[in-house]
């Protein structure tokens, strides 16, 4: 029995489940696995557990940390869609420092850095800083910007200790989530407050950055905890790629706190927020008067601040229906050369779960959201060209969903059906339905297949920006590289298909594979209208090579995504995952866009990479993750295979040490060029760190 | 708004653990089934010696029947066989030494529990607020963990015997304020 202990132990590290989760909240249920119905299957391997767990004392038992959403969990390998969840120890285990770094563990996303503050993350194609495509959300807020698409990675500094778990879901999640999430979806949730209780001082000393995170958690009453947290990150630069140090190092800070009040059993309150400020530099080439080349480089100063509040209600009724409330304010700032941005959201989504009838799981919701920036005009006297018109707005999105879950076969055969329905005032009404079969051979197979429509809608700038971006020759006369935004903007919409398989064999073997078609059309081309006086005049540039956004650009892309997870015994474990892309753009006859085709090869066509752990001693754990990243032939970045590792040490119950390297092949490597926006093109640097986490 | 949709979200990896660990439904299966090992029943809650040890599952909603079938299958308390049986009606409550009432049911409570006030049967559910409502024993959530919820009065009035060591682990309610009490 001890044996086993070690490895219900091992195990526990998967997952604990909380009770929200529990509570069925959203939208997962949206995607259509209903929870409430269907029957819990028992496999041998549970039976097996049931005899260990009969042998247990009272005191074991009393103890045995359980899973609550047993039921809803074995449902859950049940999802018709292509999702992976990145759990507290594979985060725990894997030496990342920050959340762009821990989503390259993810099968299919495709991470790179920039510099020293940028990263791209993506999901099947389309890389780029701005990533917009993929809509990311912490613990419910979305993060996307509504500015230029994408995320501020740099803006996103919660404790990587307080992350509960990465919720992944590659291809559309539109039906559910709404715009925005065409090639993926993210949610970064947090621990509940239970589960942080005490003081905690975590240091990360190295080479590249210099983190300190201090944590306080209790109980405010028996059914109230809290945990509060203060988090300082110092960056290095990284170097340019021919050589010299960049001048791209950082530094931020971000406080916050999360309450978590347990009203009685089947109802729950949480607040959290966040504050922070951050500081970055950047060097950029700039319009200049001064030179021949009529460019300059600039060492800019970003400043960043935000705050945000968040507010979540959920009941589940006797009855098996749930209602689920949330609302939250959050407000973003960033100073930069390029855009001057100031922006407030308020968000409110309302979610009901019907009680399930006999055969339908029925599910609604209806969201409002407002959006107001300020963007102010750049000093064009220095060549700073960043106009909007208006160059202050305010948005008003509404959305509503419904969503049945139908069991076609008890046990084995189900369909999802669903839409969101959203009105936003770029492009006014958009429908993005999906319909999602599943199909349950035996009990440790699923087969689904499903086809769904998405849609991303245009961005702030996209509409109604005038930017310059670079100076391309010195002319004469000079020609500026300038974006021009379209207000006719259309959506770009997305029809996918996809078919996937799961199968797990035993608990030591799961293999999970996903293929995909996707079909794009109305995506964003850049139409050159030749070389013209730039609508608005600067005292450089005398011609420009505008760009208007419009619609005229069509796409494909299929690939799989294979992941498999093996665990042998309790000492060791192997996760290896594999994806292929390929992506294909054309432009349409009308199209005077020459330069998007290239957007084929933004991301890479083949990633690789593997995770293994191995216990020394119940005590000392040795970790390895080794990634492959094919070539990037739109940018010219070489492929690269690297590793990372650590070894980590429970000193005590109170104290753990670990000593991790990253990047250990290379020197320095190169992962992505700037694209549009021209900072210096740098390398990733071979790093080292000390971490020390010290409970009290 | 999008919190927890993504929450249940939950991909095989999560999965895989799951098996290897237990569901509250087992953990409360093993339960039911060790409470005899600690409670001891008055004598007149046999009509025979003969008698089995009979489990009642009021209705078959929750999922804790399933793994306690597999329990209790081939097991003997105090030398009698063990029985398991689903009732329906309060009026087959007869003969029933525990039983259990999963909050799913959604059933009155109120007069099972007014119906077998004094008689012999270990009341035990996961309902929200059951001890108190004068149930003998309810499993609560703390922590991720199943506790037990005694209410002591109720079973003085079952005339059941519980070991100090069962109590131990559990909290108790209505628990006479004696701390010579004999439990």
């Amino acid at each position: 029995m001890t044996d086993f202990i070690k490895k219900r132990k091992y195990d526990l590290y998967q997952l604990i489940i909380s009770e929200t989760l529990m509570n069925k909240s959203f939208k997962s249920l949206a995607l259509g696995l209903c929870c409430s119905c269907c029957s819990v299957i028992v496999s041998a391997a549970n039976t097996n557990n049931l005899q260990q767990l009969k042998g247990f004392s009272l005191e074991d038992l009393a103890e045995v940390e359980v899973s609550i959403a047993g039921k809803t969990l074995q449902k859950l390998v049940d999802i018709p869609a292509a999702v992976y969840v990145l759990t507290k120890e594979q985060i725990r285990y894997s030496s990342a420092t920050n959340i762009p770094d821990l989503l390259r563990l993810v099968p299919g996303l495709h991470v790179a850095q920039i510099d020293a503050n940028k990263w791209v993350v993506s999901s099947r194609g389309f890389s780029s800083r701005i990533t917009n495509k993929l809509l990311v959300m912490i613990d419910g807020r979305s993060i996307y910007s509504p500015l230029f698409g994408g995320v501020m990675w740099d803006q996103q500094n919660i404790m990587i200790e307080d992350i509960e778990r990465i919720e992944v879901v590659r291809g559309p999640g539109g039906t559910v989530w709404g715009a925005n999430a065409v090639n993926g979806v993210i949610n970064i949730i947090s621990k509940h407050t239970r589960d942080t209780k005490g003081g905690l001082v975590s240091t990360i000393v190295g080479t590249e950055r210099n983190i300190v995170s201090l944590r306080q958690g209790g109980e405010l009453t028996p059914n109230t905890s809290y945990r509060i947290y203060a988090k300082h990150r110092e960056q290095d630069k990284s170097i340019s790629l021919d050589g010299p140090d960049a001048n791209d190092s950082w530094r931020d800070t971000q406080a916050g706190f999360r309450i978590d009040w347990q009203v009685s059993k089947n109802k729950q309150f949480t607040l959290q927020g966040d504050i922070y400020q951050g500081d970055l530099s950047e060097r950029i080439r700039v319009p200049s008067l001064a030179t021949a080349t009529f460019t300059d480089l600039l060492d800019d100063n970003i400043d960043t601040n935000g705050a945000n509040l968040l507010a979540k209600w959920s009941q589940t009724n006797d009855d098996g229906s749930s209602n689920h409330l949330q609302v939250y304010i959050d407000h973003t700032e960033r100073e930069q050369w390029i855009i001057s941005e100031h922006r407030d959201i308020f968000d409110i989504d309302y979610q009901y779960s019907v009680e399930p009838l006999e055969r339908h799981s029925l599910m609604f919701g209806l969201g409002y959201r407002y959006t107001e920036d300020k963007l102010p005009d750049g000093d064009i006297n220095t060549g700073q060209v960043h106009f909007f018109t208006p160059d202050n707005k305010s948005d008003h999105l509404f959305n509503a969903f419904i969503q049945d879950d139908i069991t076609l076969k008890e046990n084995s055969l189900w369909l999802t059906l669903g839409s969101k329905i959203e009105h936003n005032q770029y492009t006014g009404l958009e429908f993005q339905p999906s319909i999602r079969l599943r199909w349950r051979p035996v009990d440790n197979q699923l087969v689904w297949a499903s086809i769904s429509k998405a849609v991303r809608t245009p961005t702030r700038a996209e509409s109604d920006g005038l930017i310059l971006f670079d100076i391309l020759s010195a002319g004469p006369p000079p020609i500026a590289l300038v974006l021009q935004g379209n207000t006719d903007l259309k959506s770009e919409q997305l029809v996918s298909y996809e078919l996937g398989y799961r199968y797990q064999a035993s608990n030591e073997f799961i293999f999970d594979a996903s293929a995909f078609y996707q079909d794009y059309d109305n995506l964003v081309s850049f139409e050159s209208t030749g070389l013209v006086s730039p609508a608005i005049p600067t005292p450089i540039v005398a011609l420009s090579n505008t760009l208007d956004l419009d619609n005229l650009l069509e796409g494909t892309s299929y690939g799989v995504e294979i992941s498999t997870v093996w665990f042998p015994n309790d000492q060791f474990s192997l996760m290896a995952n594999y994806s292929y892309l390929k992506v294909e753009i054309s432009p349409k006859h009308s199209s005077l866009d020459t330069m998007s085709e290239s957007q084929e090869g933004l991301s890479p066509q083949h990633q690789f990479n593997v995770t293994s752990s191995y216990k020394i001693q119940d005590n000392l754990k040795v970790n390895l993750i080794g990634r492959y990243m094919g070539e990037l032939s739109t940018s010219n970045t070489d492929a690269y295979t690297e590793l990372d590792s650590n070894i980590q040490w429970q000193a005590s119950k109170k104290l753990s040490l670990s000593l991790a390297a990253r990047n250990l092949l290379n020197n320095a490597h190169s992962e992505a060029i700037p694209a549009v926006y021209p900072t210096a093109k740098t390398k990733v640097e071979r790093e080292f760190f000390i971490k020390i986490d010290w409970l009290f | 708004m999008q919190n927890g949709m993504l929450a249940l979200f939950i991909s095989l990896f999560l999965s895989s653990a799951s098996a290897a660990q237990f569901s509250a439904d087992e953990v409360k299966a093993v339960y039911l089934f060790n409470f005899t090992s600690f409670i001891t029943w008055p004598e007149d809650a046999f009509k025979k010696p003969s008698d089995p040890f009979t489990y009642c599952s009021f209705g078959n909603k929750g999922a804790v029947t399933k793994p306690l079938g597999e329990i209790l299958l081939g097991e003997k308390v105090d030398e009698r066989a063990v029985k398991f049986k689903t009732i329906t009606k309060i009026s087959d409550i007869k003969g029933c030494q525990v039983l259990y009432i999963d909050q799913l049911q959604h059933t009155n409570t109120e007069e099972i529990l007014r119906k077998t006030k004094v008689m012999p049967i270990l009341t035990v559910s996961d309902m929200n607020g059951f001890a108190k409502q004068g149930g003998a024993v309810e499993f609560s959530t703390k922590g991720g963990r199943i506790k037990l919820l005694i209410n002591v009065s109720k079973i003085k009035d079952a005339r059941l015997n519980v070991s100090s060591k069962l109590l131990r682990i559990a909290d108790l309610i209505n628990s006479p304020s004696e701390a010579d009490e004999p439990w």
